[in-house]
C-alpha cells in the first residue's frame, strides 16, 4: 500500500466514529423533518411530496409572522445587551487583584447551570408575587400585586431576557476575558508608559484583541436564543410567543395531520437564523478586511 | 504619571471596581431568596421574609414539606439526579471515544474537505436544537429507541459531541509530535510511547473535554424533554414541570434550583484542578477560536 493511500485510510478512519453519530442523529432528524414539511408523512397520510403547501400556509399566517417577529426580538436584545455589558464585565476585570479568582468563579457560575436555573431566580424575582413586587409594597409604591407591572407571561418579554441575560452576559465575559492574554494586559501597559492616555492605550491595544471573541461570542447567544424552548414556554405569554414554542404547540394538537406544519415552522426558522448568522459574519470579514487585518 | 513610568501597573479605576462589584451582587444576589425559599414552609404576599419555617412545621404536618420533600423517596429528585449524573457520564465517555480519533485527524492532518469537516462540526452547535429534537423524536420512535435511556444518550451526543472535538482538537494541536519521535527514536514501541509519553501529556485535555461533553449533557433540557416522553426524568426535566406549577416563593421549587446548580459547581471545582488557572471556561470552543484568529 502506497504511503498516500494509508494515509487516506488514516483520515477516514479517524473521522468515521463521530461522522457516523452525526449523520445518523444530526442530520437524519433534520432530513425526517425536511421531508415532513414538504408534504412526505405517511405515517399521518400525509403523501403529498413535494409540495410547498405547508410553507405557503404558515408564511400567509400572521400568526407565524408574529412569532418570527417575537423570536428575533427576544433573541437581539438580549444578545446585544450581553454582549456590551459582558465586554465591559472583561474589560474592567482585565487586570487581576485581590480576590478576582472569587469573583471569576462566581461569574462562571452561571454559565455551567442550566437555563432553568435562571428562568427559577426570574420567577422569584419577578412574579407579580414575587420579592421584588414585596419591597415596592413594603415602600408603599404599589398596593396590590395588580398594580405590578407584568413582567412575565406577557408578550414584552422581559422575562424571557432576564432569564436569557443572567447566563449570556457572564458567558460573554468568560469567552472575551479567555482571549485576553497576560501580555496583552503588558503591552497595554507599554503603551502607557509611552505616553498614550488610557483610553487610547485601552482602545488600540486591548479592544482589537477582544474583537474576534465578541464577535464569536454573540453569534453563539444569538443562535440559541433563537431557538430555546423551555424560557419562552415558563416565562413567556401564551401569545404571541416563540416560534419553537409555537411549533411544539402545533407537533402536539391533536390532529397530527397538522404535523407537517409544525416542522415547516422549525424548517423556517433554522434557515432564518442560518442567514443572519451568514450575514452577521460576512459583514465582520468585510469590516475585518477593510480594516486590512485579513 | 511618575508611577506608571516607573513600570507600577494601572490600577483598575474607581468606575470599574464600582461596575464589578455592582455584577457581582445581580448575579450572586438572586442566589439569597432561593436559599430563604427553599427553608420556608409559609411565605404569603407580601412579607419579606417568611412567616413559618420548614423546622417550626415539621411535628405538625402529615407529608413531608420543603427539603424533606425533596430529599423523601416521594419527590424521586434522587433518581433524577442519578439518572442525570448516568446519562452525562456516558455521553462523555462516547464523545471521547468518538471524539478522539476525529480531533486526531483534524489536528494533524492536511486534507481538502478539512474545512467541510469542521464547517459540519459547527452546525449542531448553531442548528436550533427544537428542530433536530422532533425529527429525533419521529426516528426514535420508529427504532425503538423513543423512551428509553439509550435514546437519551444518543440526543445528548449531538451538541455534546462537537465542543468536546473542538477542545480535543486544540490539545492534538498543542501537543508536540517531538516527543513521541524521541521516545521512538530511545527505542519506545508504540504501546510503550502511548502509556509513557502521549497520555500523560493529553491527559488533562481529555479531562477537560470529558468534563465539558458531562456538563452539556447535565444541563440538557429540550432534547430530554422530546426523547423521554415524560418517562425519564432529569433535574432540567424535574425543575422544569416545577416552574411551570408552582407560585414565585414555592420552597420546593426554590431547593430544586439549588440542586440543579449541583453538577455546575462540582464541575467548576474539577476544572479548577485539572487546569489550575482561574478561567479554566477559556477552553470554550469560541475562545479557543478567537485565539487561532490571531
Amino acid at each position: 500500500m502506497t504511503g498516500r493511500a494509508r494515509r487516506r485510510i488514516a483520515i477516514l478512519a479517524g473521522l468515521a466514529p463521530a461522522a457516523v453519530v452525526l449523520l445518523a442523529l444530526f442530520v437524519g432528524p433534520l432530513v425526517v423533518a425536511l421531508a415532513h414539511s414538504l408534504g412526505h408523512a405517511p405515517i399521518y397520510r400525509v403523501t403529498e411530496f413535494p409540495t410547498l403547501r405547508y410553507y405557503a400556509a404558515i408564511l400567509a399566517s400572521s400568526r407565524f409572522r408574529v412569532s418570527l417577529a417575537y423570536t428575533f426580538y427576544y433573541a437581539i436584545v438580549p444578545t446585544l445587551l450581553s454582549t456590551i455589558v459582558g465586554t465591559l464585565l472583561a474589560l474592567a476585570m482585565r487586570r487581576p487583584v485581590r480576590g478576582s479568582r472569587l469573583l471569576v468563579f462566581f461569574f462562571r457560575l452561571p454559565v455551567v447551570v442550566p437555563y432553568l436555573v435562571g428562568a427559577g431566580m426570574v420567577v422569584a424575582l419577578f412574579a407579580n408575587g414575587g420579592l421584588l413586587a414585596r419591597a415596592l409594597f413594603a415602600l408603599d409604591l404599589i398596593e396590590s400585586t395588580g398594580d405590578f407591572p407584568r413582567i412575565l407571561f406577557s408578550s414584552g418579554g422581559w422575562g424571557i431576557m432576564l432569564a436569557y441575560l443572567f447566563k449570556q452576559i457572564p458567558f460573554t465575559f468568560v469567552i472575551v476575558s479567555s482571549a485576553l492574554a497576560a501580555e496583552d494586559v503588558e503591552l497595554e501597559q507599554v503603551a502607557r508608559t509611552l505616553g498614550a492616555s488610557p483610553l487610547r492605550a485601552l482602545w488600540h491595544v486591548i479592544v482589537p484583541r477582544t474583537i474576534p471573541a465578541i464577535i464569536s461570542a454573540s453569534l453563539l447567544v444569538f443562535a440559541f436564543n433563537f431557538q430555546t424552548y423551555e424560557i419562552p414556554y415558563l416565562l413567556g405569554a401564551t401569545f404571541p410567543n416563540t416560534v419553537p414554542v409555537e411549533a411544539l404547540r402545533v407537533f402536539n394538537l391533536i390532529d397530527v395531520r397538522r404535523r407537517p406544519e409544525a416542522m415547516a415552522y422549525l424548517i423556517v426558522i433554522t434557515l432564518f437564523s442560518g442567514v443572519v448568522m451568514f450575514l452577521y459574519l460576512r459583514a465582520y470579514r468585510k469590516w475585518e478586511r477593510s480594516k486590512g487585518r485579513v | 504619571m511618575r508611577q506608571e513610568l516607573h513600570g507600577m501597573p494601572d490600577r483598575p479605576s474607581a468606575a470599574a471596581r464600582v461596575f464589578v462589584i455592582l455584577m457581582f451582587a445581580a448575579f450572586v444576589a438572586p442566589f439569597v431568596p432561593l436559599v430563604v425559599a427553599s427553608f420556608s414552609f409559609r411565605w404569603h404576599w407580601p412579607d419579606l421574609l417568611p412567616t413559618r419555617w420548614l423546622w417550626n412545621v415539621r411535628d405538625e404536618t402529615p407529608f413531608p414539606v420543603g427539603w424533606d420533600y425533596l430529599l423523601s423517596p416521594v419527590s424521586r429528585l434522587g433518581s433524577a439526579f442519578a439518572n442525570t449524573v448516568a446519562i452525562g457520564l456516558v455521553v462523555a465517555a462516547l464523545a471521547l471515544m468518538t471524539g478522539v480519533p476525529a480531533a486526531y485527524v483534524l489536528a494533524r492532518y492536511d486534507f481538502r474537505a478539512k474545512g467541510v469537516a469542521e464547517f459540519f462540526l459547527l452546525l449542531p452547535i448553531i442548528v436550533p436544537q427544537v428542530s433536530i429534537g422532533i425529527g429525533m423524536l419521529l426516528l426514535f420512535m420508529r427504532v425503538g429507541l423513543f423512551r428509553t435511556y439509550p435514546g437519551i444518550v444518543l440526543a445528548h451526543l449531538v451538541p455534546a459531541l462537537p465542543y468536546a472535538i473542538r477542545i480535543l482538537t486544540a490539545m492534538f494541536q498543542n501537543l508536540d509530535p517531538g516527543y513521541e519521535e524521541v521516545a521512538r527514536t530511545l527505542g519506545a514501541d508504540r504501546l510503550a510511547r502511548l502509556r509513557h509519553v502521549t497520555l500523560p501529556l493529553i491527559a488533562a485535555g481529555l479531562a477537560t473535554a470529558g468534563l465539558f461533553a458531562f456538563l452539556i449533557s447535565t444541563n440538557i433540557f429540550l432534547l430530554t424533554f422530546l426523547i423521554s416522553g415524560g418517562r425519564i426524568a432529569t433535574l432540567p426535566t424535574m425543575l422544569f414541570s416545577h416552574i411551570g406549577s408552582g407560585g414565585p416563593l414555592d420552597a420546593t421549587t426554590a431547593g430544586l434550583v439549588l440542586i440543579v446548580s449541583v453538577p455546575g459547581l462540582l464541575f467548576l471545582f474539577i476544572a479548577d484542578r485539572i487546569t489550575g488557572s482561574g478561567l479554566s471556561l477559556a477552553t470554550a470552543p469560541a475562545g479557543s477560536r478567537a485565539k487561532e484568529d490571531r
